[in-house]
């Protein structure tokens, strides 16, 4: 089992001696006065048919066609090769044409997502490991759903017992709200715990108002609280670890699209270029 | 989808007979007049299950020619043999060596046919893209369509004179059973067994033997004795400090060495009781093999189950490792009081994790046999330092596992698994793809559930482990759940499977499920008796009929997932620092 940090040396070494030799066969061409960008732009269009077919990889996990992770390896670092190559590829400037722009503009929101996918994938996990009991992303509703009934039995139950109105009006103003629905989602993002130190402070400030047996039930409510944060914060981290995936694929589809036109439209308008 | 109900026959224990057919009454009747059949009384079984019956659909009738493999060291088999007419050869690990080469080697060579595993083909897995069921945990109810994949046939040695004049071999006679080792002890074949010339056995599976044994004392007495001769003979013969020892030498061992068990056998029943209990609390209810500081009254041989090797620490005792089967406790004190004149207790305690059977060889049968002749490549480093001291750890030790890590996976049991799966949590981004792809290669269902007990940062998942011992196996009255032949995966056939549910209660790590099935409409299948739903058992075979392995593994994209060999301690140190 190769460690991690080996692995990386390895596969950053093999980029560095691909992008070596392209840049000396780019070079090559250069001198012989020919038209580097057909070359440039044929190992882009492959490089970036091959990072495509990753997703087609994961349809077919019944076949031989190598481990996921080899292909993620492989997806990272022909990712980060194909930034220079379309970089070489449009002469380190912006493309003129409105077609060349949006093929411009797709692989950079592409890059980008990929990129920011691949930071979120390695720290969300650290996070959601950290913190609270590993839930499946599916069951988060019908978790959220039992401590909400949870709660109402008991301020239902201290409102009977006691006769006062001061929980269930705090309930009905303050945690129905929270107990119904993902709270804070940006706040779990970011990593800030403001919100729920701010909702503690309001149980707290309740705490003059309340006899002993309300005390035990605020107690109760305070503990499903801590429960529903630390389930908004599995769901909002979880939600964004699903959710970059649903820009990242459909707009290289797009690209791909985009592609096959332009290199219809080049092949269309070469003219006698050697 | 449907959630109508068809109504179908619930199936039965002997639905799907042992052989293709269930053996016919002249067959059964011919069987009775051969030993050790001629002496069983059938009074002493019940008409439920009467000795006719087991016979019938718990056995068959094998015939074979000289030369004819009935099986090989290594195969998985969960059934015994009862040779009729003729005899069979059981190859030996000879005393005929040759550059270091082993019996079964040397066989392999000599051996023609071939193994039939059926895995799919290309386009038949390819096929599973459209193929695989629209509705949840359906089946085909017509069952010559649900014919196992799993098959072997056509073994036979081309020149049997050369293997008799080449290797040692000893034969076995009408009357005589072999092969109960492994079907009861759940374990590989220790030996290669073939035809000396044109033979007639009965090859009885498991839980036949189980129902025979239990209604013939004869049998059960005879059963007893050879499984234990076997048992000793064939840990002797695997355990390397004894390969120099001679023949007089092994015949003293075989004398001397005491067997002996520990703990409960039910442990599956109370472990997890046990589990929610204090770190001293659980010490105690583990039962002392060796203790620590106490003298060294002989060499310890794991013959089966799992031990935890431990020392004093404060007031507790800190794990250092774990024992499975084949290891061995105490040469380390018992080589160093050989030849030292300040004689050492031993230095740590050994204790049972659940139930354990080992091997006593005594000290003085270890000094007067086994040392002398010890291979230079095992005798143990001298022990240096202050051994006596409590805190004192070797180098050996103290690049163990991390003890928190150890302490977790031997108390909860996980260390029986040769397939465990355990997820990394700090780089599995939950994106279920190891679930999808189980799914797909299960017509649609996924065979494990991503989520499980947590040790740091791993999680081990409710995925089924490939026990070393499959306590799952232990009361299916069917043969249902099976280890496959070639690698040893413990699978369930799913048309034998009657779905009583006694594997999934005897799985102590929740990993097997009942599901209710459907037909491929959607409906649900009920018994046309009595309505109630029909069940099966389910859980991971790590696809053993796929192209590539554990689809779970493969589709996991950052390395996340693994399917670990307790066994292999050096390869889980690797992940756990990794």
């Amino acid at each position: 089992m190769i460690p991690f940090a080996k692995r990386r040396t390895i596969n950053t070494s093999i980029l560095a001696a691909l992008v070596l030799v392209s840049w000396l066969s780019l070079s090559v061409l250069e001198a012989s006065i020919r038209a580097t960008s057909f070359w440039s732009g044929w190992v882009l269009l492959v490089t970036v048919v091959s990072l495509a077919l990753f997703n087609t990889r994961k349809k077919l996990p019944f076949l031989k066609l190598g481990t996921a992770a080899t292909w993620m390896q492989f997806h990272i670092y022909a990712g980060l090769f194909s930034v220079l190559a379309y970089l070489a590829h449009a002469g380190f400037q912006l493309p003129q044409g409105s077609l060349e722009f949006g093929l411009c503009l797709l692989f950079a929101l592409i890059a980008a997502s990929g990129f920011v996918g691949l930071f979120l994938s390695r720290v969300i996990p650290v996070g959601l490991t950290s913190r609270g009991e590993p839930v499946l992303f599916e069951r988060i509703p019908a978790l959220r759903l039992g401590l909400q009934h949870e709660v109402e039995e008991i301020v239902v139950e201290c409102a009977k017992a006691n006769q006062t109105t001061t929980i269930s009006d705090f309930h009905t103003k303050r945690l129905d709200d929270f107990f119904r629905r993902p709270q804070n989602v940006l706040y779990h993002l970011i990593g800030w715990t403001r919100a729920m130190l701010e909702l503690e402070r309001e149980i707290e400030a309740m705490d003059r108002y309340l006899n002993d047996s309300e005390r035990d039930a605020v107690a109760l409510i305070l503990e499903r609280a801590h429960l529903k944060d630390d389930l908004d914060y599995q769901w909002a981290r979880q939600l964004v670890l699903k959710g970059w995936l649903f820009v990242h694929i459909p707009l290289t589809f797009s690209l791909l699209i985009l592609a096959a036109l332009h290199v219809f439209v080049v092949y269309g308008f070469r003219g006698n270029l050697p | 989808m449907s959630i109508t109900a068809v109504e179908v026959r619930r199936p039965q224990r002997w639905d799907q007979p042992f052989d293709e057919r269930a053996l016919s009454a002249r067959d059964v009747d011919w069987i009775l007049t051969h030993s050790p059949f001629s002496a069983i009384d059938e009074s002493d079984f019940t008409p439920s299950a009467s000795l006719r019956d087991i016979l019938r659909n718990d056995a068959r009738i094998v015939r074979c020619l000289a030369g004819d493999i009935v099986y090989r060291a290594g195969d998985y088999g969960t059934s015994a043999f009862f040779v009729l007419t003729g005899q069979v050869r059981v190859v030996l690990e000879g005393d005929k060596p040759r550059d270091g080469e082993s019996a079964d080697e040397r066989l392999a060579e000599k051996i023609s046919g071939s193994v039939l595993h059926e895995r799919r083909g290309f386009v038949d897995a390819l096929s599973q893209l459209w193929k695989n069921s629209k509705s949840p945990e359906a089946r085909d109810f017509d069952r010559d369509a649900q014919a196992s994949r799993v098959r072997s046939k056509g073994l036979f040695i081309q020149d049997v004179p050369a293997v008799l004049n080449e290797m040692e071999t000893t034969t076995v006679g009408a009357g005589h059973l072999f092969g109960e080792l492994s079907a009861l002890g759940r374990t590989p074949r220790t030996t290669t067994i073939f035809a000396d010339n044109q033979c007639e056995l009965l090859e009885v599976r498991w839980q036949g033997l189980r129902d025979l044994s239990r209604r013939s004392a004869s049998l059960s007495k005879t059963v007893d004795d050879l499984y234990r001769k076997d048992a000793l003979d064939e840990q002797l013969q695997a355990t390397e400090i004894f390969a120099n020892v001679n023949a007089e030498g092994k015949r003293r061992l075989v004398e001397e060495t005491v067997f002996q068990n520990f703990g409960n056998r039910e442990w599956t029943a109370t472990y997890k009781a046990l589990a929610e209990k204090g770190a001293s609390q659980r010490l105690k209810k583990e039962p002392i093999i060796a203790e620590e500081g106490h003298y060294p009254n002989g060499l310890i041989l794991i013959r089966s189950g799992f031990a935890r090797v431990s020392k004093q620490f404060g007031n507790g005792h800190r794990t250092l490792s774990y024992l499975g089967k084949g290891q061995i406790f105490g040469l380390e004190e018992l080589y160093h009081n050989w030849r030292s004149s300040d004689p050492l207790p031993y230095r740590y305690s050994l204790r049972t994790v659940g139930y354990v059977d080992v091997l006593l060889v005594p000290t003085r049968v270890i000094e007067e046999i086994v040392l002398p002749n010890l291979p230079e490549e095992l005798i143990p480093d001298p022990l240096v330092g202050d051994v006596r001291d409590s805190n004192f750890l070797t180098s050996q030790e103290s690049s163990q596992l991390h003890t928190q890590h150890l302490e977790q996976l031997v108390e909860a049991r996980f260390v029986n698994g040769t397939a465990t799966m355990m997820i990394d949590l700090e780089r599995c981004t939950r994106c279920d793809d190891c679930v999808r792809a189980c799914a797909s290669t299960h017509d649609g269902n996924p065979r494990f559930i991503r989520h499980g007990a947590q040790i740091g940062k791993f999680m081990i998942a409710n995925a089924c482990m490939h026990c070393v011992d499959p306590v799952c196996m232990i009361g299916c009255p069917t043969g249902a759940i099976h280890r496959v032949s070639l690698g040893g995966e413990v699978a369930i056939n799913d048309p034998t499977c009657i779905g009583c549910g006694t594997c999934a209660t005897n799985c102590p790590y929740e990993n097997i499920r009942m599901v209710e099935v459907r037909d491929h409409a959607g409906a649900l299948l009920r018994d046309e008796g009595t309505l109630a739903p029909i069940q099966k058992a389910t859980k991971c075979d790590l696809c053993v009929d796929q192209q590539v392995g554990p689809a779970c593994q493969n589709a996991c994209p950052h390395d996340a997932l693994h399917r670990v060999d307790m066994r292999q301690t050096k390869k889980l140190l690797e992940l756990l620092e990794r």
